[in-house]
């Protein structure tokens, strides 16, 4: 996760403390160090979900599935985190709010110190609902909205998403309850990103999520709707300077970009030249400690069913499941190849990654859009969007900064 | 190893695609070790899938059926007396639509 508007606005946020141990320097409350090295665990509570859209990951289902975690079970499950010292678990599905232990479960969670986050497509947020989820200790609800009302809705394949999902973010707001939106960038929607961030800051909403597609679940067979990379490059970009002209207008919107992380080679460019060369070299600080693509490292998913995958995206791999073996074992066990060499990727990536200047904060970007267009996991992620010039550093940009500071987190460790 | 429970692991995994357990050796002299699972629709995908993964270090790859195997741990998944009042919020009943599945036919 890349924080645009810390990048570029200085902005400063909760959860930045996870994303580029920015605790120290910070004026708002931290997560303690020792969390920092535990993964953010998303959760699938449950596969069901009562919208079917085109792009999700988790190739959700209308009927429930077998093999659900019970009430007794997720509560096991999320002692395990807790064991672990998992620092946020992140609710999502499927839809979970279809799951109806879901408030005793978030509080659950909440009493064991995880910090419960919820991702959801909002058309189930009712106020009813929204007060329940903030006094059993939710800390922020992710509404999924991709696209204006048309193109969400056909999206989403059902008719009054949109409006009921913008009804969900209001229902958030108004009981008080930390919302924000999430957008998946496709071919399909990239036009209407500047007009729903407008429409959503109308709204109240001032955090805003946008992911790039990653090529797992039902996603996978719509790779044709993936933005070409000099689209991507163009959407990218239109966030960045959407964020500088809002910040300087005075509404301070958070803007973060989740799954390509050759965003943070670009956001590098972008500083240096917007801002200069100090600036570009700050963001690469940050950067570095961010610690590029967190797949297998500072991301972990835990299905519906309980098996641990590398990212949420992953479906079609797990690691193991923690219904034969506690989550901190499966995570921790590098006598799995995969798990190690995804956690020492950087001396193995091939193709343009292998010498790219940004290779320390970007890691190759996703593993997984590489696997799946090229049938090699160490090949390159198809949607890299820099320039040869860019990845070969023919310009000055501050690389010694990064350098240091990744081998110096390394030899920390 | 103590006396332990059946895990509930290999039952509960019938999804759209099963699952097919991986072994992998990496060395001439080492051993056929566990490297997780694959979701696909038949052994010979789970196979090549399996392959794409681990080709750049398996000198032998295996996949089995995971709903085939007999699982036991000395630390399953612990799973407390389920009360009644859990089981009737138990989420995984397929004949009852739960409280909310009915929210979800409101626009
Ligand atoms: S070439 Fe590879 S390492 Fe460099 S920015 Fe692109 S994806 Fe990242």
């Amino acid at each position: 996760m890349i924080s645009i508007s810390r990048l570029l606005c200085d902005l400063d946020a909760a959860g930045d403390g996870l994303r580029y141990d920015a605790g120290a320097d910070s004026s708002v409350p931290q997560i303690a160090a020792e969390k920092q090295r535990r993964p953010v665990v998303v959760w699938n509570a449950t596969r069901r979900c009562n919208l079917a859209c085109t792009h999700c990951y988790a190739a959700a289902q209308t009927e429930p599935a077998p093999g659900e975690f019970t009430t007794a079970e997720a509560r096991a499950f999320l002692e395990q985190l807790a064991a672990y010292d998992v620092p946020i678990v992140l609710f999502s599905g499927g839809e979970p709010l279809v799951r109806g232990d879901v408030v005793d479960l978030v509080a659950y969670a909440a009493d064991l110190g995880l910090r419960p986050v919820l991702s959801t497509n909002g058309t189930l947020l009712t106020r009813e609902r929204a007060v329940a989820l903030r006094e059993a200790g939710l800390e922020y609800a992710g509404v999924s909205v991709d696209g204006l009302a048309e193109r969400n809705d056909a999206f989403r394949g059902r008719d009054g998403a949109f409006d009921a999902a913008v009804r969900g973010i209001e229902t958030c707001l108004e009981v008080g309850l930390k919302t924000g939106l999430r957008y998946t960038i496709t071919r399909a929607n990239a036009p209407d990103l500047e007009d729903v961030v407008d429409l959503l800051v109308d709204v109240g909403v001032d955090r805003f999520c946008f992911y790039h597609l990653d090529y797992g679940g039902r996603g996978r067979d719509i790779v044709d709707l993936d933005l070409t990379p000099d689209e991507k490059r163009a959407a990218v970009e239109r966030l960045c300077d959407l964020t500088l002209e809002y910040h300087d207008r005075g509404a301070e919107i958070e803007t973060l970009l989740v799954g390509n992380y050759a965003d943070a080679g670009f956001l590098v460019e972008y500083a240096r030249e917007r801002f200069g060369p100090e600036r570009a070299a700050r963001v690469s600080e940050y950067l570095a400690r961010n610690g590029g693509d967190p797949t297998g490292e500072r991301i972990a998913d835990v299905d519906y069913e309980g098996n641990v995958h590398p990212t949420q995206f992953w479906q079609e791999y797990s690691l193991g499941n923690v219904r034969d073996r506690p989550f901190g074992e499966i995570w921790d066990d590098e006598s799995n190849p995969l798990l190690a060499a995804l956690r020492t990727r950087e001396e193995r990536l091939t193709g343009r990654c292998r010498d790219c200047r940004y290779r320390p904060i970007c890691r190759g970007g996703s593993r997984l859009r590489a696997l799946t267009a090229t049938g090699d996991l160490f090949g390159p992620d198809p949607q890299c969007y820099l320039r040869a010039d860019e990845r070969r550093g023919e310009r000055p940009v501050a690389d010694t900064h990064v350098d240091t500071a990744r081998s110096e987190r390394v030899r920390n460790q | 190893m103590h006396e332990r429970p059946p895990s509930s692991g290999a039952r509960a995994r019938a999804t759209t695609h099963p699952q097919w357990e991986v072994f992998v050796r990496e060395r001439r002299d080492g051993p056929l070790a566990h490297a997780g699972s694959v979701s696909a629709a038949n052994g010979e995908e789970a196979l090549a899938y399996a392959t794409e993964l681990f080709e750049w270090c398996a000198l032998d790859l295996w996949v089995c059926p995971a709903a085939a195997l007999e699982r036991a741990s000395a630390r399953p998944l612990s799973i407390r007396a389920v009360t009644s009042d859990e089981r009737d919020d138990t989420p995984t009943s397929t004949a009852r639509p739960s409280r909310d599945s009915s929210e979800v036919s409101e626009p």
